[in-house]
């Protein structure tokens, strides 16, 4: 186990090492240069030329991009092009706490919603309720969150005036949002859920456990459940990852200061320096949480252990 | 002697429901056990012998299969009108079974003592500790080494032979009163086979119960069985103790089984005879008798009329129009040859 | 033979997801291809004195801010949505498939340096390495197609290697190998078609993804540029009016919507049909 626990950590290198390769070829395949760009446009050459030399930008390429790597590791993400402050102050002083918190609190709200609802829909396969419910993750699965979020604020804070708009921090401001990230991760993992226990059910030691007596209940949330939701596992770690970009549209709609706001207004602003560290702590995380799901499946899934 | 009765079915007929109609699985079957008595059913896949068994342990949910007519009688009460709750009550209790595939029929997420204790716990008013040295206890009696270490164990560690010794030991944790073996030993090795026969036969002697043992091996029937049923397309097709049966079979398709048993004396280099056609069907059922088509001695009205099941002497029924009307044997040398060689 | 024809009819025709979904998506389709027909006004034409109307007999769909026709707007976004969901799903189709199919045939370094590059691709969640893509080139419709084909590739590339390494295995390709047919010959012809179904069941799904991601992009500002109409920039603009005129975020939410679960059912259904043991 503890070799598995070490060979997927390692696993994660090459991939973190393609990962910052991409984030650091963003600032030379964009037309112009960031040098250009933080000068301003009016800027003269001569300027442009001496922010170039100081950036770094006229050594070569692989140069660079060692330099970058080192730059990383010791925490350093570069400065702000509009903002002029270190780039790993503005993400980790309060945004990413944020983002991590709407994250997990749209995961859970995913889990636990799709989870009751799958549970029920196996449960009573066939049955006016699963059909219904099923045609409901169906629809979820569909719809947008951005406009779902629009849908919620139309009915929940305009119509009705019971939650605040924009904002983060009270408990009545979080409703809104994490319910705009959970939906659709609730609504997959409602259907694997129903899949997998109905596929368990039919399983041979289901058969076994009724033959020895056992009630729907336990057959059900001891023998069939446990088994079902291993592959669930992995869709909740995939969902994270949806979840993480999720929060880029759920932040902007609700005015969330969090790194997702902060990636759309890098882009429109067209601070690159500020795109390329936000991508990269969020590609970073979403690498970080897949390992630890593929352990944590290993952990839980016993019987791979042979092979 | 009426006591002495642990299981009656009486006309048992279950049918599946598809999309293409209804599929008559088990049709018409009747059979009684004693106690301490042993019944082989045999027959080929989709002869309706697992689906009986099924039944009896009314286990038929989650597929499209029901009950459709006649009774159950286990120990005096008809199983067939029982709640599902009371069938929680009897199931691994009165009734258990043990299942053909060891390697899918364990929890893999659940510890096999746990999976012994739990039907102890669900039926015997035991603590969980009582319930755990229970298991060991069981462990220890199918003759797995170590139980104590075993019992933390999950399937996976196991062979598929201990599986089976397993499944044994949860079938019988109960002392049920009758105990169903449907295929135990198929998916086992050879040499695995014989041990866990003779450790379900002992364990039967033992506690005195009843077994049926649902198999296509007329071999593992003359090893376990007192008497033997064969089934043919959901029908029993003859009845007989099973001196009786391998001594002179009356049905043409049971002369056919024990001829395609590979014997000792034969030559190895011998083929083995082999059923001339298949198994209808069971969309398409032939008219008349179901096996005329396969058969090498049918006659017009076998193609036209369903034989009914007769009963010859004492305890031997057989459903065949030619034993009807002549009483002949059927030579088993005139199985030896196939048509067209 | 007669009866298994008959099944077969009857399992399509009982495959409700596929049909409800297939009418869905061609009345999307025949709105795009129509839509100088279909539309009463024209989409970019505005007008102060009818800015901001509620659904009526003229304008069944409102008008917008800037008085534009939204029934309208709607129609032609259908083209925008259409568009980018296909080509991006072709381009990202071909890219995926020509990669997944080398990887799983010739395997191998091959197979390890195609896999760990999906690996990377895939380690940007979502719509991230969209956005970073739109970060770089700017943002516009043309660079949209690009950013969401980028996002499609891995996925193709995984599934298409996949079903090449289990077709690769079959007999009758070493045979055709010892006859001395060549690689080029035996992916185009032996492979490819053997890997048809998981490619178009991957494909149509992902059309729908693509269509919501390149709605995502132009909601949030950085995808299709005004005076365009694309449903997801019609959303964001409706959201600055949505207290007084809900209509403005609800009909262009609907129709990405509506075309959304149109084209999950199709894929759905597609699925089952042409994969029916992994629904199984």
């Amino acid at each position: 186990m503890i070799i598995f626990i070490v060979r997927r950590l390692l696993q994660t290198i090459p991939v973190l090492l393609g990962v910052s390769l991409v984030v650091f070829l963003m600032i030379h395949l964009i037309p112009g240069c960031p040098a250009r760009a933080m000068a301003g446009e009016a800027a003269d050459p001569v300027q442009i030329e001496i922010l170039r030399e100081q950036m770094g930008l006229n050594d070569p390429v692989l140069t660079q991009y060692f330099r970058f790597i080192r730059r990383i590791v010791t925490g350093d993400l570069g400065t702000s092009i509009v903002s002029g402050r270190p780039v790993v102050e503005e993400i980790f002083e309060a945004r990413f706490a944020i983002t991590v918190h709407l994250a997990i609190l749209g995961t859970l709200a995913a889990v636990i919603l799709g989870l009751i609802v799958g549970i029920v829909s196996a449960t009573m396969k066939d049955s006016f309720l699963d059909i219904l419910l099923m045609l409901v993750a169906l629809l979820g699965l569909s719809i947008p969150n951005f406009w779902l979020a629009v849908l919620l604020i139309i009915e929940f804070s305009v119509n009705r005036g019971l939650l605040p708009i924009v904002g983060w921090g009270e408990i009545n401001q979080m409703v809104l949002p994490t319910l705009t990230l959970g939906i659709s991760g609730a609504a997959i993992i409602a259907r694997m859920t129903r899949a997998n226990l109905l596929d368990v059910l039919n399983q041979d030691y289901i058969r076994t456990a009724r033959a020895k007596g056992a009630g729907e209940r336990i057959v059900i949330f001891k023998h069939a459940l446990r088994n079902a939701l291993i592959p669930v596992i992995t869709v909740v770690g995939l969902q994270f990852g949806a979840l993480l970009t999720g929060a880029i549209i759920t932040e902007t709609i609700f005015a969330i200061n969090g790194m997702g706001r902060l990636i759309i207004q890098s882009i429109t602003q067209r601070d690159v320096i500020m795109v390329q560290g936000t991508v990269l702590v969020v590609s970073i995380m979403f690498v970080a949480v897949n390992a630890m799901v593929d352990i944590a499946y290993r952990l839980v899934n016993k019987r791979v252990d042979l092979n | 002697m009426e006591k002495d009765i642990v299981l009656q079915v009486e006309n048992l007929q279950t049918s599946f429901f598809t999309e293409d109609g209804e599929l008559k699985a088990v049709n018409d079957v009747s059979f009684t056990l004693e106690k301490g008595q042993s019944l082989g059913i045999v027959g080929e896949s989709g002869s309706g012998k697992s689906i009986t068994s099924l039944s009896i342990m009314r286990l038929l949910m989650g597929t499209t299969g029901r009950i459709v007519g006649g009774k159950i009688v286990f120990n005096g009460k008809d199983l067939v009108k029982n709640t599902e709750k009371q069938m929680q009550e009897i199931r691994g209790n009165h009734i258990s079974m043990i299942f053909q595939e060891p390697m899918t029929s364990l929890n893999p997420t659940i510890t096999i003592g746990e999976q012994i204790a739990e039907t102890i716990r669900g039926h015997q008013k035991k603590d969980r500790k009582a319930a755990w040295e229970a298991a060991i206890k069981m462990l220890t009696l199918v003759g797995i080494p170590e139980p104590e270490k075993r019992a933390k164990q999950y399937p996976f560690e196991l062979s598929g032979g201990m599986r089976q010794r397993v499944m044994i030991a949860i079938a019988i944790s109960c002392q049920p009163d009758l105990l169903i073996a449907d295929e135990p030993t198929t998916a086992l090795d050879v040499t695995i086979q014989a041990q866990i026969l003779s450790l379900i036969k002992k364990i039967q002697r033992k506690s005195g119960g009843a077994l049926i043992m649902i198999t296509h091996d007329l071999g593992v029937i003359a090893e376990t069985c007192d008497t033997v049923a064969v089934m043919y397309c959901g029908k029993i097709v003859e009845f007989a103790t099973v001196h009786e049966l391998f001594e002179s079979p009356k049905h043409p398709y049971t002369v056919g089984l024990l001829s395609s048993i590979p014997s000792h004396e034969t030559d190895s280099d011998e083929d083995l005879y082999i059923i001339d056609g298949q198994v209808p069907s069971p969309y398409e059922l032939p008219k008349g008798c179901m096996f005329a088509p396969r058969c090498p001695h049918s006659e017009d009205i076998c193609k036209n009329e369903l034989p009914e099941l007769t009963n010859l002497y004492g305890s031997r029924l057989v459903r065949c129009h030619m034993q009807q009307t002549e009483g002949r044997e059927f030579a088993n040398d005139r199985w030896k040859s196939p048509s067209g060689r | 033979m007669s009866v298994s024809t008959k099944r077969k009819l009857k399992k399509i025709f009982k495959n409700r997801q596929l049909t409800l979904g297939g009418v869905i998506v061609i009345l999307f389709i025949l709105l795009a291809i129509f839509a100088p027909l279909i539309a009463p006004f024209d989409p970019l034409e505005q007008s102060m004195q009818r800015r901001l109307q509620a659904p009526s007999g003229e304008h069944i769909m409102g008008t917008d801010n800037l008085g534009r026709d939204v029934f309208s707007r709607i129609v032609y976004g259908t083209r925008v949505s259409l568009v980018v969901g296909i080509a991006s799903t072709l381009m990202g189709g071909i890219v995926g498939v020509f990669f997944g199919v080398i990887a799983g045939y010739y395997g191998k370094a091959v197979d390890t340096v195609i896999m760990r590059a999906t690996d990377i691709l895939l380690a940007f969640p979502g719509i991230l390495l969209a956005l970073a893509i739109v970060a770089i080139l700017g943002s516009g419709t043309e660079v949209v197609i690009i950013a969401v084909a980028v996002w499609a590739v891995p996925s193709f590339a995984r599934i298409v290697r996949g079903s090449t390494l289990a077709v690769k295995k079959l007999e009758y390709i070493d045979a055709i190998r010892a006859v001395g047919a060549g690689d080029f010959r035996i992916i185009f012809l032996h492979i490819l078609p053997n890997v048809l179904s998981p490619i178009i069941v991957q494909a149509t799904l992902n059309v729908g993804g693509a269509i919501v991601s390149a709605a995502v992009l132009s909601f949030l500002g950085v995808g299709t540029q005004a005076p365009t109409p694309e449903w997801g920039s019609m959303v964001s603009t409706g959201r600055q009016f949505m207290l007084e005129n809900p209509h403005l975020v609800l009909f262009p939410g609907l129709a990405i919507f509506l075309l959304v679960v149109g084209i999950n059912l199709f894929g759905d259904g597609l699925r089952d049909h042409l994969e029916p043991k992994k629904t199984k």
